[in-house]
């Protein structure tokens, strides 16, 4: 299996980041050789998802301060004389302040494993995976009949609470002859704690323990940023026009939420839900109607607004006859700018940005990917390496060569001493020295991840993905933005919701946006609490940590980079994926002009080779092509058709 | 679950470099075979309808795209797959022994199941002389995992339409079982999509 890596390429991309990942595929595309690094072993860098063990993973190492110093082979030898040398960070430092709760019982999960988990006892194989994938899967019905069985061989605790006693791992007096009552035995408290209190708690959810997320692991993909797509933003259309749509499917974001007077509400903001909205009076809905129908054409009607150019847009809402509750709507869910920063301008043209995406696929702007935003990077990567770019993981470079003349680099030297030349280097941030990096000013994100167990906005349909921006009570500071996703997004396991908070950091994440979980949720474990709290979701473990935003940063801010050496940003803070995309291609300019940026890939039916023969293939065969619009554009207007058709499908 | 509704499953295809997957893919869906070993540039997802079972399937058969030359294949190529083909040459004994890594490593990255997972395995290259591995050595690393075996030569089309029937009929029988169907209501986003009338 054991490859050589080819010394010349070129281009060179370091990070397998967003902006990076556009890059590399746009140049593989173009025809160059790429060389595709990631010192990491995981696609994505600030921009990965993981499932709930690695995450766990993810934390401790960024909670962990000691840099490990691994051994790099000497590659003094390797520089020429007339040539130097820039080294290349050690350690990401992009990470701090990383805290992790964890609500339910975490000593009942103790000996618990994730389903699918390869066992290393070969007798157990793939018969245990079954076994405690078939109980995590099922639900009460099948438990049933096991935990009869498993009552004859285990003392049991008192249905309804957490049975950590039960949980204990595996029973050494169980043999391995009866494997999957073993694993019944470590995962039933499961079925217990979900059969049980709907009976004896009024109408609560079942009750998810920390031992079943951390059984169901699997199904978590959780991503490090939180955005959603824009229906008609620049990286959708990235994606349709090189055809990297092919590789991710996505979800509508269904609903747009408010946070207004202690309370979340939907926010009606497409003819159809304004219409069918029962929150808002008549009047309220011809004010709004009347007011949206002018942002999307507000540039015809200079008149409405000239006055108010040197306003704020919040200043601007106040003279519109618009009710208290429509101008938070408009300011903080439709158009999502500052109350104080934002121009009267600046306002409009988000709202009209909004509206512009409506109905695009769905009801709302938005799109979110299956599996996550980390799946995006990938599928920019996979393009680059079905254009021939070479990909290696686990791949650390030490330092960059330049040469002492021209001041160009020539070359990179990697964890194992290889020197590899090329005439392009693209390096995401944190793989930048401290040294290069002294003079840049950085930003952060303040980030929570939270699983809960019920909707901020319990409707009938359960699975919605929806947005809530909670504006921040001191008026200057920034609103936290909060993504809930349900668990047909494949984000996080079922009966659990997977909520996204973030916002500029003024202080720690935990500091940011500790105030604004507490309003939305009820952060007590287990305890009976005031009926007002019993009404929040709760939360079941939840993640904060303050990650390094480093975009918008100049090019000469970083000290010594030669010309042929370009940097890419982590994430921002945005909602959607501009800056990314914007970078990716003005780099890609930079270094090709005259090339196109991502043209469609051709068909995935048209075969082309590298060599001699070109050997386009018919169309006329039974395969459907991709550029067939597909059937499943299939969201309707009315939310409540979605969930129904959902669960007809749930046998 | 609606007979007359096409069912579409994702197949992925694994193993080491060189074992022939791309063209395994290509015979199969093409009939065609080129001798000359190149990277195929530009065609990582191949489809093809079938009728099994009285219903008409459509595969999503994706191909590596080369990632797995340093083992860094993307997670996405994982994801979201109803059937894995494993491809050793059997005239390479290294690419045998490597299944197990090969298997595991999927095993590991897919969302567990109550039952087996779909999955056959295909030793490629038998119109060649230098066996490396026995048609038995094979057959009993298969008997262990419980996997259907299939001795194939993309290039003189043998066995190749069976080992994909094969698999595409288990992982069909595999998606009736699950649920969670409702996975399969997602966008797909095409240039040719018509954006609907604006709601506003």
């Amino acid at each position: 299996m054991a490859d050589n890596l080819p010394s010349e390429f070129d281009v060179v991309v370091i990070g397998t980041g967003l902006p990076e990942s556009i890059i590399a595929a746009a140049c593989a595309r173009s025809g160059q050789r790429v060389l595709h690094v990631d010192s990491k072993n995981y696609y994505g860098g600030n921009w990965a998802s993981f499932s709930f063990s690695g995450l766990l993973s993810w934390i401790k190492e960024n909670q962990q301060n000691t840099g490990i110093s691994d051994e790099c082979e000497d590659w003094s030898k390797l520089i020429l004389e007339n040539e130097e040398v820039i080294s290349l960070s050690k350690k990401d430092k992009t990470i701090q302040h990383v805290e992790d709760f964890c609500f339910g019982d975490q000593d009942s999960a103790e000996n618990v494993e994730e389903a699918g988990a390869l066992l290393k006892l070969p007798a157990f194989g793939a018969s245990d995976v079954d076994g405690v994938a078939q109980e995590s899967e099922k639900e009460c019905t099948p438990m049933e009949n096991t935990l009869a069985e498993v009552e004859s061989q285990e003392p049991e605790k008192a249905a309804g609470t957490e049975p950590a006693g039960t949980v204990e791992g595996s029973d050494p007096e169980i043999t391995t002859e009866n494997e999957s009552s073993q694993s019944t035995a470590v995962g039933e408290s499961a079925p217990e704690t979900g059969s049980a209190p709907s009976e004896s708690s009024a109408q609560g959810p079942k009750k998810i323990t920390y031992a079943q997320i951390v059984r169901e692991g699997r199904r978590f993909n959780i991503d490090l940023v939180s955005k959603l797509l824009y229906s008609r933003g620049l990286l959708i259309d990235l994606l349709i026009k090189s055809n990297v749509s092919r590789y991710a499917e996505f979800k509508n974001a269904t609903r747009i939420l408010a946070f207004r007077e202690g309370k979340v509400e939907q926010v009606p903001c497409s003819r159809a839900d304004v219409f069918n909205s029962r929150q808002l009076t008549m009047v309220e809905k011809r004010m709004l109607m009347k007011f949206l129908t002018f942002c999307l054409d507000y540039e015809q009607h200079p008149e409405e607004y000239q006055d108010y150019e040197n306003s704020t847009f919040a200043q601007f809402l106040s003279t519109r006859k618009l009710t208290p509750s429509l101008q938070h709507f408009i300011l903080h869910s439709i158009a999502m700018v500052s109350e104080t920063e934002c121009s009267t301008l600046e306002g409009l043209q988000a709202t009209k940005k909004f509206l512009q995406c409506l109905g695009r696929y769905g009801n709302t702007p938005f799109l979110f990917p299956l599996y996550g935003q980390g799946e995006i990077p990938q599928c920019f990567c996979r393009l680059c390496a079905v254009f021939g770019g070479i990909y290696c993981l686990r791949h650390s470079v030490q330092c960059l060569v330049v040469d002492k003349e021209s001041g160009r680099c020539k070359a990179i030297v990697d964890h194992f001493g290889q020197r590899i030349s090329a005439n392009y280097f693209i390096v995401e941030d944190s793989y930048l020295s401290e040294n290069t990096c002294t003079n840049v000013c950085y930003r952060q994100i303040s980030r929570a991840v939270l699983i809960t167990d019920q909707s901020v906005l319990n409707t009938d349909a359960e699975q919605q993905v929806s947005i809530l921006t909670v504006p921040s009570e001191d008026v200057g500071k920034p609103a936290v933005c909060v993504i809930e996703l349900c668990s047909s997004t494949m984000t996080c396991m079922k009966e659990t919701y997977l909520v996204h908070l973030t916002c500029p950091s003024t202080k720690t994440a935990r500091e940011d946006l500790e105030p604004v979980v507490q309003k939305l949720f009820n952060l007590n474990a287990e305890k009976e609490t005031e009926n007002e709290e019993l009404e929040k979701p709760r939360v079941l473990w939840a993640v904060y940590f303050n990650m390094r935003d480093s975009s918008g940063v100049e090019k000469k801010s970083y000290s010594g980079l030669p010309s042929n050496v370009y940097v890419c940003s982590g994430p921002d803070s945005a909602l959607g994926n501009d800056c990314a995309v914007k970078q990716a291609e003005t780099i890609f300019h930079e270094m090709f002009p005259t090339e196109e940026f991502c043209p469609p890939a051709p068909n995935p039916e048209d075969i082309i080779y590298d060599e001699d023969e070109i050997a386009p293939e018919e169309a006329g065969l039974s395969n459907s092509t991709e550029t067939k619009p597909e059937s499943s554009t299939e969201e309707s207007s009315s939310g409540g058709s979605t969930a129904v058709k959902k669960e007809d499908n749930e046998e | 679950m609606d007979a007359s509704k096409k069912v579409d499953l994702k197949i992925i295809i694994i193993g080491a470099l060189g074992v022939g997957k791309t063209s395994l893919l290509h015979q199969f869906v093409h009939k065609t075979f080129y001798e000359d070993y190149r990277t195929t540039l530009g065609a990582s997802i191949l489809t093809k309808v079938l009728v099994v079972d009285n219903t008409s399937l459509k595969l999503q058969i994706w191909d590596t795209g080369g990632q797995e030359r340093f083992r860094s294949m993307v997670s996405t190529f994982y994801k979201g797959s109803d059937g894995c083909m494993l491809a050793f040459d059997v005239t390479d004994r290294e690419s045998f022994e490597s299944l197990d890594n090969w298997r595991d490593d999927f095993l590991e990255k897919v969302i567990p199941r109550e039952q087996d997972f779909p999955m056959v395995l295909l030793g490629n290259k038998i119109d060649l002389c230098d066996r490396q591995v026995s048609k038995e050595m094979a057959s009993s690393w298969c008997k262990e995992k419980d996997i259907p075996y299939f001795e194939v030569s993309a290039k003189n089309n043998i066995n190749v339409v069976e080992a994909f029937e094969t698999l595409a009929k288990q992982a069909l029988a595999t998606y009736k079982g699950i649920f969670e169907s409702y996975l399969t209501d997602s966008i797909k986003l095409t240039p040719n999509d018509k954006p609907k009338k604006s709601c506003c």
